[in-house]
């Protein structure tokens, strides 16, 4: 087999494999926007599922989330760029901000090396601190998304929630 | 009385140093090298550069899996990545496995086809590696599947980079003698 076969049959396995994603982008990405009510009304499993005072109320949907004002700041640590969507921002999107009070209480939680389960919890009123930068942003490989801040205790990579699965607010803590 | 003869190593001590400084550079170019951009992948024209040079001085099966391995272990204990130290130890992994199959399956790196197409493989490799990882994790799909077709563009394209400057690195090499250099070395 001549090596200008060998670059071909790299190249269409490549084409395969972009074609496979795209299919199965496209059919979830479908399946979530054509399926609002049953969202609202049931977790959906793959989803953020944001419960508000013990009682599911959403999930979160990464098309509405695209709409939001992009977030960007750097982070402490590594002193690297991080961005994605304001936590208030995608909060004010599920849930009436009348209903929150500043002692209200929002707890993110993630999934980390599997079983492991990670949690932070947050105020509304240090959620809505510009100086906190309390925002979701995608991982750096851009399949799941992470919650990351500037805020004393939540500065850290080891301190931030990754692999996000859950938001609980206890809006009368 | 018959004496055998020694059975000869797979990679000479220089070559396991040349390797071991390669599985270092991947790790250290991942945490001083910041491009200013918001894609994912972007970390790979670094990265797939310095495996694509690794296999051009080191033109050996293995050799870059023996870098991915290391440099794997590395950033693991090192705390690397977002999501653990298993996450991050089988995301290097997969990017030098990856090169590695490629040149074995198309040949030299002297091609620059061939070294852009390795980078393209071993930056999607990591990219699939860590997209199962998260369907394992139960990371949610939705953001999974949301990312994935754009990923995969970005990738590539990192990857792309990534082997077309490693092949350049390798081009440079040659012409300034480090070859002749290694082969006196061997």
């Amino acid at each position: 087999m001549s090596q200008k076969t060998r670059i071909l049959i790299v190249v269409g396995a490549l084409v395969f494999v972009a074609i496979v994603l795209a299919v199965y982008g496209f059919a979830t990405q479908k399946q979530t926007t054509q399926a609002p009510l049953a969202s609202v009304a049931t977790p959906q499993p793959g989803m953020i599922h944001l419960y508000v005072d013990g009682t599911f109320v959403a999930n979160v949907s990464p098309a509405d989330m695209q709409k939001l004002p992009a977030a960007s700041f750097t982070d402490k640590e590594q002193g690297k760029p991080q961005g994605g969507w304001w936590l208030r921002d995608v909060i004010r999107l599920y849930v009436k901000e009348n209903n929150l009070s500043p002692n209200s209480q929002i707890t993110i939680t993630g999934s980390r090396k599997g079983t492991e389960k990670k949690s932070a919890t947050v105020t509304w009123a240090q959620v809505l601190d510009p100086t906190n930068n309390i925002a979701f942003d995608f991982a750096s490989d851009g399949q799941s998304v992470k919650l990351a801040s500037t805020m004393d205790n939540l500065s850290t990579r080891d301190q931030w929630v990754q692999g996000v699965t859950q938001i609980d607010i206890q809006t009368k803590p | 009385m018959t004496t055998q003869p020694a059975r000869q190593r797979y990679f000479s001590t220089f070559e396991l140093i040349l390797l071991a400084l390669f599985s270092s550079l991947v790790v250290v170019s991942k945490i001083v090298l910041h491009l200013p951009l918001r894609l994912p992948g972007h970390s790979g024209v670094f990265w797939m550069a310095i495996l694509i040079v690794a296999r051009g001085l080191v033109p050996k099966p293995g050799a870059l899996s023996l870098v991915g391995l290391t440099s794997g272990l590395l950033a693991a204990f090192m705390g690397l990545g977002d999501l653990g130290p298993i996450y991050t130890f089988f995301s290097y992994l997969a990017s030098g496995v990856a090169v590695d199959l490629m040149a074995l399956f198309l040949g030299s790196m002297d091609n620059v086809v061939v070294a852009g197409l390795a980078g393209i493989v071993g930056n999607v490799a990591k990219m699939l590696v860590k997209m199962l990882m998260a369907v394992a994790l139960q990371i949610p799909a939705g953001f999974v599947a949301f990312g994935l077709l754009y990923s995969f563009i970005t990738n590539s394209v990192a990857g792309l980079l990534g082997g077309v400057l490693g092949w350049l690195i390798l081009r440079a090499l040659r012409r300034a003698g480090f070859f002749a250099y290694l082969a006196e070395k061997r």
